[in-house]
Formats: structure tokens, sequence, C-alpha cells
């Protein structure tokens, strides 16, 4: 399943001189956490038992959280009491002494690690209310979905939870290059401010221009022919308009060879103002074949091109399983993270998953075997939910790594 | 491809000083992609800032060399040619370390180095289509509809971005470079993990996804609102506000997963009440209620947003050829200010070819005079300068 490359990708470092500490109780910040995870930091997360977190639908037979595990199966899970004294007394003493501390959870927001801490503001927008996911407000808030549907529909939400995913990357950027930097400092992230740095060449052209885009349906407001065409058995995408030479490339393999110098198509700006006619034309040609044709003999003209995949397509078709995309963690299928390792002769081993275990991780924290029991047995801290992070150490910790972050 | 520009300039942002090596006779293409002001692309503007420009003939020697001289004077090098294009130019991850044992180099692609479609030519749409983030924001079987965010292209730049930082930090501590690679497609997989892991899991067994309901876009007498109740408090609120109270009690909607299950009823119930009034209405509704909603923004009320302004998010950029411009600045703030107190504008076309040549690699002006008219760099090209585009 895993490929090598990727397998040695997933290691940052044999021992890591850092310790993060996520409390999180949305999906942003807990992506964040999962990205630190992925560049072999290793993350201990603590869950408050009052706030429950991203236990979000839809349930596996196992009966737990499809999203929980894609979120935090890389990550040593601990629940915290945080609402009682020793509790509260705990999460201070562990935040103050990791090297990184991620929160989205506001009560915490005076609370500092001893170098990098990172705060998301997930609710800056117009909301009350402990979401697990905004997504859906960000999306609006930020612009997009007044350019995300058909032409004359609505607005329509983008299926990837991007006001979600977009504060947890860049808060892992952040605190990557906070940890090169080496300087103690607080870096903050707010999600709406993430999704809105995304909004890329429409946001600009807005600017440029001071027209809204508006709808585009799977098109583009500038750019003809760019789009989703109707072949026999479904829809394939055909993006030749960036360039005369895919424009042209487009032209011969349709064997209309003349609509490369017909005034109405010649450049960028007369294709634009024909688009009607040209989209007529392309309508007509594509209706012709299938999906798979088609893309074959686009791929053959070099002509920018893809069938529309549903998401379980995409998992199933074989360049996502040679890329390594599909992994185990907990012996369960996982979704893995993009980067991959191409570096020859790398020899870094891959960091084995949830090798160390949450006491060590607490050790690295500066707690002792004798504390670690102590909070066990007084009911401050337990294992995660099941099925992850159940504590496969049988020993008790034995302090074998002392904190280097201190 | 805008990833790769688009990655750089997120670290731009951070204040990573950003070499951009364009070739001369068109350079970036998004330089010539409209609309323009005054011959400043918007594509090219927005993944351009806080960079300089040098044109350099790669297929030269003497261009390579100037690479190879580039790379001993920095940390890392981030390209999205095609795969094997690096290797024919002779600027294969290899030759990079024999100039600088320590360089970082991250290779951004449409589908990755190896397997099937390592050849085939991508695209934001492209990744978009592959990877089934067109499917997952279309509700029904017409015609696909495109996330207006270019996911595949800014999702495959953050990934980037995101691999230098990491490998940056490996570095410190190992003292060895590293070269990473990401694809549009995987980077637009990994960005719906969240989503996509129900189809691993079976916990799914239709082609689109469960989702949390009552979540999303629903219209009103006027126009749309966004709401998001599906949590139980907010779900409560929402009955509450609707005048609904009796669904609270409806056995069908008890828990998350319940009201997942039945979404388009929901939906078809929510529906029909909100239709009845304003979205000033219910947008008032919902805020006394404390319902989770928000109106669906264009981009006028999204550059009228105080809050975006307070926080630095809309800097102004001088630039010679429009004049100053707003833009969307990086969300990384530290200690609570954006990392870069001024933004810079985008460079124009060969602008910098001479000052880097001089001042980072230190040629002198007989050698520099010698490359230019050799043709393996050139500096500031004319048609940059403000040309009417078409």
């Amino acid at each position: 399943m895993t490929s090598k490359s990727r397998a040695a990708a997933k290691s940052g470092f044999e021992e890591s001189p850092y310790q993060v500490v996520e409390v999180t109780t949305t999906h942003a910040g807990a992506y964040a956490g999962r990205q630190l995870a992925e560049a072999g930091l290793p993350v201990l997360r603590l869950e408050l038992l009052d706030k429950p977190g991203q236990q979000l639908p839809p349930m596996t037979s196992g009966g737990f959280s499809a999203p929980y595990l894609s979120l935090n199966g890389k990550k040593e899970n601990v629940r915290v009491n945080g609402a009682s004294a020793p509790g509260r007394e705990f999460l201070a003493r562990i935040i103050a002494n990791s090297s990184v501390f991620v929160t989205d959870v506001p009560d915490l927001f005076t609370a500092r690690s001893a170098l990098v801490t990172c705060r998301l503001h997930v609710d800056s927008v117009c909301v009350a209310g402990d979401l697990p996911s905004n997504d859906i407000l960000v999306q609006a808030m930020s612009g997009a979905l007044s350019m995300t549907g058909r032409l004359e529909g609505a607005p329509t939400p983008i299926g990837i939870p991007v006001g979600d995913v977009a504060p947890g990357l860049f808060a892992a950027i952040g605190v990557l290059f906070a940890l090169v930097e080496e300087i103690p400092q607080t870096i903050s992230i707010h999600s709406l401010d993430a999704t809105v740095s995304l909004l890329s060449y429409l946001g600009c052209s807005f600017l440029v221009s001071g027209a809204e885009p508006g709808f585009a349906g799977s098109g583009h407001p500038f750019v003809t022919p760019y789009g989703a065409y109707r072949a026999k058995d479904g829809y394939i995408i055909v993006a030749p308009g960036f360039t005369q030479v895919f424009w042209q490339n487009l032209c011969r393999m349709l064997g209309r060879s003349d609509l490369i110098d017909d005034p109405r198509f010649r450049t960028f700006t007369n294709r634009k103002n024909n688009r009607a006619d040209l989209q007529k034309i392309l309508s007509t040609a594509f209706a012709e074949n299938t999906v798979e044709e088609w893309e074959a003999r686009l791929d053959q003209a070099d002509v920018p091109n893809g069938p529309v995949r549903s998401f379980r397509q995409a998992l199933e078709h074989p360049v996502t399983n040679v890329r390594g995309m599909i992994t185990q963690v907990h012996g369960l299928p996982f979704l893995n993270t993009p980067l991959i390792n191409n570096t020859p002769m790398d020899g870094m081993a891959d960091r084995p998953l949830g090798a160390r275990g949450w006491r060590q991780a607490l050790g690295r924290l500066g707690m002792t075997g004798a504390d670690v029991a102590a909070l066990g047995e007084n009911g401050i801290v337990s294992p995660g939910y099941t099925p992850f992070s159940q504590p496969t150490e049988t020993e008790v910790y034995k302090g074998s790594t002392p904190s280097q972050t201190g | 491809m805008l990833a790769g520009p688009f990655g750089t300039m997120v670290l731009g942002d951070l204040g990573f000083e950003i070499i951009k090596v364009e070739e001369k006779k068109i350079g970036d293409y998004t330089r010539h992609t409209p609309p323009y002001r005054n011959g400043l692309s918007a594509y090219f503007f927005a993944a351009n800032r806080n960079k300089k420009s040098i044109i350099v003939d790669l297929k030269r020697p003497e261009g390579r060399n100037i690479i190879l001289d580039l790379v001993r004077t920095a940390d890392a090098v981030v390209e999205n040619f095609r795969p094997g294009v690096m290797e024919h130019l002779g600027l294969d991850y290899g030759r990079l370390m024999d100039a600088n044992p320590q360089i970082i180099l991250v290779s951004v692609n449409g589908f990755g180095s190896t397997g099937p479609l390592r050849d085939k030519t991508s695209f934001d749409l492209v990744a978009q289509a592959m990877s089934g983030a067109m499917a997952l924001t279309t509700p029904d079987d017409g015609e696909p509809i495109k996330p207006a965010i270019p996911l595949g292209d800014v999702g495959g730049g953050l990934f980037a971005a995101l691999g230098v930082v990491r490998a940056l930090l490996e570095r410190k501590i190992t003292g060895r470079g590293k070269h990473l690679e990401v694809s549009l497609l995987d980077a637009m997989l990994a960005q719906a993990a969240c989503v996509g892991e129900q189809f691993l899991l079976g916990a799914s067994d239709s082609e689109r996804p469960v989702r949390l309901a009552p979540n999303g876009v629903f219209p009103t007498a006027d126009g749309f609102i966004a709401l998001a109740a599906y949590t139980d408090i907010a779900w409560a609120a929402l009955c509450k506000a609707l005048g609904c109270e009796q669904w609270q009690d409806d056995p069908r909607y008890r828990t998350m997963a319940d009201r997942s299950n039945a979404a388009e009823e929901i939906r078809a119930r929510v529906n029909s009440i909100l239709a009845g009034r304003s979205t000033a209405h219910w947008l008032q509704t919902f805020s006394a209620s404390a319902v989770p909603a928000c109106p669906i923004a264009n981009l006028q009320m999204v550059f009228d947003n105080p809050e975006l302004e307070a926080r630095g998010m809309l800097p102004s950029i001088p630039n010679m050829v429009t004049g100053p411009l707003r833009t969307f600045g990086n969300p990384i703030q530290r200690h609570g200010r954006p990392y870069r107190a001024e933004m810079l504008p985008p460079p124009l076309h060969g602008q910098h070819t001479e000052e880097i040549l001089s001042s980072i690699l230190a040629y002198s002006p007989e050698r520099i005079k010698e490359l230019m008219e050799s043709g393996a760099v050139a500096g500031l090209q004319p048609e940059s300068a403000g040309a009417v585009k078409s």
C-alpha cells in the first residue's frame, strides 16, 4: 500500500527535539496539528471532556467518527478533565513545557508554550456558538460563494472544507517557520483571513477591473474555452484557453484547424467576446464520443483535460495507489499527506506511529511516571477515543526520555 | 501553473527573498492572462508580489551555470516543470546538491513523477475535476460546478510552502537537504481528506458523502443565507427561531448523525420556512437567537469588511504601472501583526536581472554584458511596461 518513498517522507527526525501540544475542538485546529504530525513532529492532542470536539458524522460500523480518524489518527490522543482544578493545573504545566502549543480554544489564548504558540481564531465570522466546523460560514463571508455556482444559479458551497483546511495549512506553515527562526513567538491565524487569501486571481481580477466575477459554472469568467463538456457518458473538462499552443492543439485534434484563423476566435479577447459561438461548436463536437475516448485523444494532442470523477472514483484510480495516497493508520485505511520524499539515499527511517505513546509524550513534557499514574487514578487524564491511542505500551512510563523543551 | 508561484509568494510574505527565474519570450504565462490593468495581469498579480524577476535561458550551458550559482546562495528551489524537465536541463537534484549539498528542492507537478499520469498536462481545473472536488461541489447530476477558489493550484502551492519550511527545519537538525514532491492531484485529495476518509472506512456507500445537516446555503424570499445549525445546541436554537420546536422531539433528527442521515428532508423543511421572509429578516432573527448564520458576501463586501482591514489583510501595494493596488494579505500573523509591514509589487519581466547578477552573484559588469549579448540572460522586457494585451 504505502510506497517506499512516502514511508520515508513521514519521518521528520529519529528523535524530535520538539514536542507539540494541541488542544483543539475544531476541524481547522486539528488539521493544523495533523500537518505538524505529518512533518515528523510528535503531537500530543488533549481533548477536553467538556468540549467534545470533532466527533462528527458519519460514524463507521465500528462506531467512531471518520473525520476524527482523518484529523487525529497520527497523534497521541489523551482526554483531560479540564474543568477540574488539577486538570487545569496539568494543562498549564504541560503547555508551558511544550515547544509548540496549538489551540483554537479562546479560554486558552492566554497560555503560552516555551517556544511557539499558535492560536487559531475560528469564530471570527458573524456567529455565536461552538461549531466544530465553521467551513460554510467562512466560505460565505470570504466571497468564495459569490463566485461558485451555475450561471443564473445559486451560491453553492465548495465541497472541500476550505474554510477549515486553509487556516490549518497556514497555521502549520507558520509554526514550522517559527521553529526554523527559533524566536519565541505567538502566531495567530483567522479562518476568514486564510480563506480570503486563497481567492487568488478571481479576487485580484475584482481589484484590477472593479467587476464582480459572479458565477461561472464549470467555466472561467475570462478564459474560453475552459470548463466541462458533456460527452456521451459523462463530463470531461477541457482547459486549452490559457495558451495559443493548447488552443491550436485542440482545434487540430477536432479536425477544425479552420478555427485557428477564424477572426472570432483568434485571441483571448476574440474567444471571450464570441464565447457563445465557440461553446456551441465545442458542445456539439464533444457530445459525439465517450469521456474515455476524448481523454485519450486530448492527451495525445496535448490539450489539458480530465474526466470529472466522483471522490470515490478518484480514490479508486490506480494513480492514487501508485502515489501512496492511501496508507494505513491503526490498521485502518488512511488518506495520506501529499508531500513525498524523493531524496535519494536519504536513509531516514519511518517514525513508527504511536511508538512513543502518550505516556512518553507526557514524560517529554516534564511529567514523572508517578505524576502520570496519579492523574490517571484521579480521572484527570485518560486515553483518547478508541480505536486510536489505546495505550499499546503495557509498561508504566519509565522516564527514559528527558524533556528537551523546558 | 499558479501553484509554484503561489507557494513561493506565501514564503515571500514571511520575509524570504524570492527570485523568480523566467524565460525571455513569454515568461510566466500568467503575465498574459486577462483581465489587466495597464498591462498588469490580475493572474500574475495574484501570485507574484514580493519577488524579483531574472530572465535566464536555461537551455544554454551559461544559463544553467547561472542557476547553479544562484543555488549556491539559496536555501531552496521550488520548480513546477513537468516531470523530467529539470533532469533534461541538467538541473536535477543531484546536480543541485553538487552545487550546494544543503539545498532543498520542492517539485510541484500535476500527477507526480511516478505513476501512469506522469506525463499528462495539468491545470487547476484538471486537478479539480479528477480529484472529485468538482463532484463534491455539485449537488446534482447536472453540469459540474467548479469551486471558485483554485484549490488545485493554491492547495499545491500551500503544500509546497509547507514542504520548504518543513525541510528547512529538518535541515537545521540533520544538516541535510531534501527533495520533496507534491502533485496537484494529491494536494486536492489531502484537502478533502476529512470528507474522503468516510469512503475509505466504508461509512458512506453512495457516490456522495454524508454531510452535516442543516449546514449550507438556503434560499430566502430575496436571496440566500448561509446556515450552520448542525450541532445539538445550534439545532435547538434553529428549531426555536423558526417556531418549530416540535422538530427537536422528532426521533429522526435527534443526534448529529441522525440529522446527517435526514439531510435532504431537513433541507426541504427549512427551505419552505426561510423562503417566506427576506435575508435581512432571517439574519436578524438568527443573530438574536444565537443560530450560526451569515450572508453570502460578494467581493465588495469582503473589501469593505473592517475586520479584515484592521488585521492588515487588505494591504495596498505600490505599483509603478498601475498605481497603488489593494490585495489580500497573508493570514499568518506574528504577535498580532503581518510579517511584512510593506508589500512589494510583482516584478516586471526581467526587472532584476542585472541587480541579481551583480549584487547576489557578484558578477563583473563585463561578464554581465557578455551574458546579455550572448542571450544567456536578458534585462527588462519592453512589453511588460504596460503594453496592450489581447
